[in-house]
């Protein structure tokens, strides 16, 4: 249960999506203008995330590394389709993606709107596949481990943008230097807020 | 948290009321709560005192009279300031008004004489008397006296209370004949203490029943609603009726008005106010006629009119309103005329400091109503609640940063009107 | 001639349509700087209260005082004890610490200053009195060896990046000597921590340890002080952060005169008592069996929470906001010293991340309050 809740607090926090790595950028500065948008992005990568990151899981142990194939019998001990794992990878988050595409467009049409292109766009989020691919370098014993991972990472995420499109509301009447209006300061913001995050680094738990 | 505000009262609140010299040209203001005034005379006519010039219809009927006797020489209906002027004569012929003994009177015939005479409150908002007294549906219980006269410089009604002790208290017994409430209660602030023993002295004399509630010296509380929740603990939503919760509110200079009316048979066409502010020479509380240009008034304090060193304010600092145009005239709900050294302040950027907040009496965010006007958001602006500010600018004083709160907010509270 | 006609001519050539209109914001700064501003508006509100910004920030400028002279002390103190035998009286003591603590103030307000002067200019807005307290703030949370220059460049980030590029004083996102610590504690990390910066000019720091009482608690080391000396401050730290006792005097000074939120404070302090009972509960190692009590007098706890926490600027700005920030602040000051060893001085850290999430908050407590309204008028509306 410890280590469980140890990994759950380190994605959040200690190996936060943006703050640590900064994946995931192009909808985080895009999509942040306004909270209630962003809340619906978060939501929606966590979903994508906590879902793909252990069916991708599953397909690395049992179908891609090398021996992962071991239970169809001993002669395909040998076989290594890891070569395959970003293709595998991606069509399962691109049909993640479909399906909250549609769930979305069905139960929120007005957050559909709002959200765009970036919807479908989270398909192509580095922090998505960039889950699933820590997923595999970090070599999780089960697949619960591998969920704890995908949903602490997507609350992180959750918070890195809840944070910043509360900060982007905020300074909307701001008297920012032109040339630094609109993305510029957002990129300044992400920056400040990364040393707030600071604080997690080095964290052992 | 309501906020404490130096009343600077000290100069004004002892003197004795005297009469300002009439002025030789009125301008009769034709503004009235909700419903405009209609002109009953035409220019050329000449008029008496005590005549009425205008009036209007419905629930919140009013009507205007003359406070002197002379010529009307313009009346201007479509301009922006709409007035009747009138040419004083100085020999102030007065109306025969025919009038039975105040004891004989009945309930219709005082609110009827009320809504002749144009009594309207005192405090600002010029609610016409006789619509709120006109109660018969409703049980009131409750008659409340509001001498709070939170307002820093303002002291006509504290003056009244002094000076005028016994005409408030037979007005009182006047109203009293129509509401018939259990219970009559006297707001004072605290730093008026000494009014009490007063207040208490005259009207065992008179054999009236009052209490006298002290209230804390805090900003706004003359307002209406605030009034209300320092006495009885009640707090109303904004736009409710007190009547509805068997509670009238009665200012004091409009009970002085209704004193004159049926004791003077005079209409509504004098008020008491306080003339004071750092510029001011002659500081103190007059009796001045409605319609009195504020250059007039300036001019028989020896004071030149100009708008260049000083800043005149009609009605009281917080809430009252900055003049420019030398005609601007005292109407029925003007407590003061105060003159003021000129604006200087800078504008800072907002600090988020939250003091807005904090002393806004109705517990609204004022900072939302700078931002979301800046933003035309009329949505948000009315989710934040800007119909339930009382403009009392309480925001606006306190402000440390001198934001243009409540610029702001008359702007937000127009662009929700129109929308 | 007085002082206002010698402004006043001093201001002619800066006028509209002269030659050094440009500079006007440099010269208005100084006039209003020196004399309070008239006070009557056009629209609203005709009369001001007196508290302006200008005094709001010059009280937190007075309430600072007292932990900026016991600082001085306090630095020579450290100095002297560590050599045997040297004078420790308080004169003594003190005219080292103000040697070494003064060039840091300059060089704090001089930087700072100019490139407020500069911003001002170039974007031709007021300068604003902000800076006085951000400047004072800077050299008190910095040890006092760290070389000058660094201490330039930490105020030079924190106003061009922290402030400026929000568009100056009011807009920033962070607390802007929060933010010169926190880059000279990533940038210099060797300066901003370890054994030797925290005694000025450390010969001797076998004889008598200069470490932090956290630095050593992380480190597994015997902490030798009393919880009294940690209040009364005779300990390493930073310059102003050791003296909790006259901090409290800030405190108060900020409480009375309602400069500062005493809702942040209690927040603060709420959190930090709760978390820290917490952990002496648990007690599964020296760090977290660190009685709670000393948390509250150790490292910046105090200073953080009561100068740093309470800018209205950066901390949330509604009342509910304000508990919860509070709260916060102090539970992630003692979860930051207890599970992350390479920050002990966890109040900067804490307050930095709180800065962060105070809009959120901010906004969360505002809807919720629109909410409760709505539903409110919607009841009111059903009865009658």
């Amino acid at each position: 249960m410890v280590e469980y809740f140890s990994l759950f607090v380190r994605s959040i926090f200690i190996d936060n999506m943006i703050f640590a790595y900064f994946l995931g950028m192009c909808s985080y500065l895009a999509v942040s203008k306004n909270v209630k948008t962003a809340v619906g992005l978060g939501a929606a990568v966590i979903f994508v995330l906590t879902v793909t990151v252990p069916v991708n899981y599953l397909l690395d142990n049992y179908l891609l590394k090398s021996g992962a194939l071991s239970w169809l019998g001993p002669e395909y001990a040998t076989i290594d389709l890891s070569f395959l794992s970003f293709i595998m990878f991606i069509a399962v988050v691109a049909s993640m993606v479909q399906l909250v595409e549609m769930i979305v467009e069905k139960f929120a049409p007005a957050l559909y709107g709002s959200l765009g292109i970036f919807l479908p766009l989270i398909a192509v989020n580095c922090a998505i596949l960039g889950g699933s691919l820590f997923m595999q370098q970090k070599d999780f014993p089960n697949v619960g481990m591998a969920a704890t991972y995908g949903l602490g990472s997507g609350i992180g995420w959750f918070l890195a943008i809840l944070a910043i499109a509360a900060i982007r509301e905020k300074i909307t009447y701001s008297n920012v230097p032109a040339p630094l209006r609109g993305l510029g300061i957002t990129f300044i913001i992400t920056g400040l807020m990364a040393i707030g995050f600071m604080s997690f680094m080095g964290i052992k738990i | 948290m309501l906020m404490h505000i130096p009343s600077l009262k000290s100069k004004t609140k002892k003197t004795s009321i005297t009469t300002l010299e009439a002025s030789p040209f009125l301008y009769m203001p034709l503004q009235a709560y909700k419903t405009p005034l209609k002109p009953l005379v035409n220019v050329g006519d000449l008029v008496l005192k005590n005549e009425k010039i205008a009036k209007s219809n419905g629930v919140f009927a009013g009507s205007l009279h003359s406070p002197v006797s002379g010529k009307i020489i313009a009346i201007e209906t479509e301009s922006e300031f709409p007035h009747i002027k009138i040419e004083n004569d100085f020999l102030d012929t007065c109306i025969e008004i025919n009038s039975t003994s105040v004891e004989h009177l009945t309930e219709e015939e005082i609110l009827e004489t009320i809504k002749n005479f144009g009594i309207e409150g005192s405090g600002g908002a010029k609610f016409p008397t006789h619509t709120k007294y006109n109660t018969q549906q409703k049980n009131i219980s409750h008659f409340i006296i509001n001498g709070a006269e939170c307002e820093p410089y303002l002291s006509a009604d504290y003056a009244v209370m002094q000076q005028e002790t016994e005409a408030l208290l037979k007005a009182i017994q006047l109203v009293q004949k129509v509401i018939k409430a259990e219970k009559i209660t006297f707001g004072i602030e605290k730093q008026h203490k000494e009014l009490q023993s007063h207040l208490l002295k005259n009207a065992k004399k008179l054999n009236i029943s009052i209490q006298i509630k002290l209230l804390p010296n805090t900003y706004p509380q003359g307002g209406e609603l605030q009034l209300i929740k320092a006495v009885t603990g009640k707090e109303l939503p904004k736009g409710s009726i007190p009547a509805e919760h068997g509670i009238t509110v009665s200012n004091v200079g409009t009970l002085w008005a209704i004193y004159e009316a049926f004791y003077n048979e005079q209409p509504y066409i004098e008020r008491i106010i306080t003339i004071s502010g750092e510029k001011a020479i002659n500081r103190g509380n007059f009796k001045v006629a409605i319609g009195t240009p504020v250059s007039h008034i300036l001019e028989e304090i020896g004071l030149p009119w100009n708008t260049e060193n000083q800043t005149v304010i009609l009605g009281g600092p917080m809430m009252g309103k900055a003049i420019y145009q030398p005609e601007t005239p005292i109407n029925k709900g003007s407590g003061g005329v105060l003159i003021l050294p000129n604006p200087t302040n800078k504008r800072y950027n907002c600090i988020q400091c939250g003091y807005c907040t904090d002393v806004c009496p109705q517990h609204l965010m004022p900072m939302e109503f700078a931002r979301y006007n800046t933003e035309k958001n009329i949505q948000k602006l009315y989710e934040f609640n800007l119909n339930d500010c009382i403009e009392c600018g309480a925001c606006a004083y306190i402000c440390p940063s001198d934001v243009p709160l409540m610029k702001s907010i008359v702007e937000g509270k127009n662009l929700l009107h129109n929308a | 001639m007085s002082l206002r006609d010698k402004i006043d001519e001093l201001k002619k050539p800066f006028g509209k349509g002269e030659k050094l209109e440009k500079w006007a914001p440099a010269i208005n700064a100084l006039d209003t700087f020196l004399y309070v501003p008239n006070h009557t508006t056009k629209k609203g509100a005709h009369i001001r209260d007196g508290v302006d910004l200008k005094r709001t920030m010059i009280t937190v400028v007075l309430a600072l005082l007292p932990a900026l002279i016991y600082g001085m002390y306090n630095t020579g103190y450290q100095h002297f004890s560590q050599i045997s035998g040297s004078d420790l009286s308080f004169l003594s003591c003190f005219m080292y610490g103000l040697w070494k603590v003064l060039p840091m103030v300059v060089v704090s307000y001089g930087v700072g200053l100019a490139i407020e002067f500069a911003f001002a200019i170039y974007r031709g807005h007021e300068v604003n009195e902000g800076y006085l307290v951000t400047g004072l703030l800077i050299p008190l949370i910095m040890p006092v060896d760290i070389p000058l220059w660094m201490v330039a460049i930490s105020v030079v980030f924190a106003v061009i990046i922290g402030k400026e590029a929000f568009g100056g004083t009011g807009m920033n996102i962070l607390n802007p000597a929060l933010t010169a610590r926190a880059f000279a504690f990533f940038a210099y990390p060797t300066y901003m921590s370890g054994t030797k910066v925290w005694v000025s000019e450390a010969t001797n720091i076998d004889a008598i340890s200069g470490e932090t009482i956290l630095g050593k608690l992380a480190g597994g080391k015997e902490v030798a002080y009393s919880t009294m000396d940690m209040f009364s401050g005779a300990i390493p730290g930073s310059i102003g952060e050791t003296s909790t006792l006259w901090i409290l005097v800030g405190a108060l000074i900020l409480i009375i005169t309602g400069v500062g939120s005493w809702r942040i404070m209690a927040g603060g302090l709420i959190g930090a008592i709760g978390m820290g009972l917490i952990f002496n509960a648990v007690s599964a190692n020296d760090l977290m069996a660190f009685p709670w009590y000393n948390h509250l007098v150790v490292g910046g706890f105090a200073f953080g929470l009561v100068f740093m926490a309470t800018d209205p600027v950066s901390a949330a700005q509604t009342t509910k906001g304000k508990w919860i920030y509070g709260i916060l602040v102090g539970m992630f000051c003692l979860l930051i010293r207890i599970f992350n060893p390479a920050y002990p001085e966890g109040v900067m850290m804490a307050i930095l991340l709180m800065n962060v999430f105070a809009p959120t908050i901010d906004h969360y407590v505002i809807e919720g309050s629109v909410k409760k309204r709505k539903k409110r008028l919607a009841a009111k509306l059903k009865t009658t």
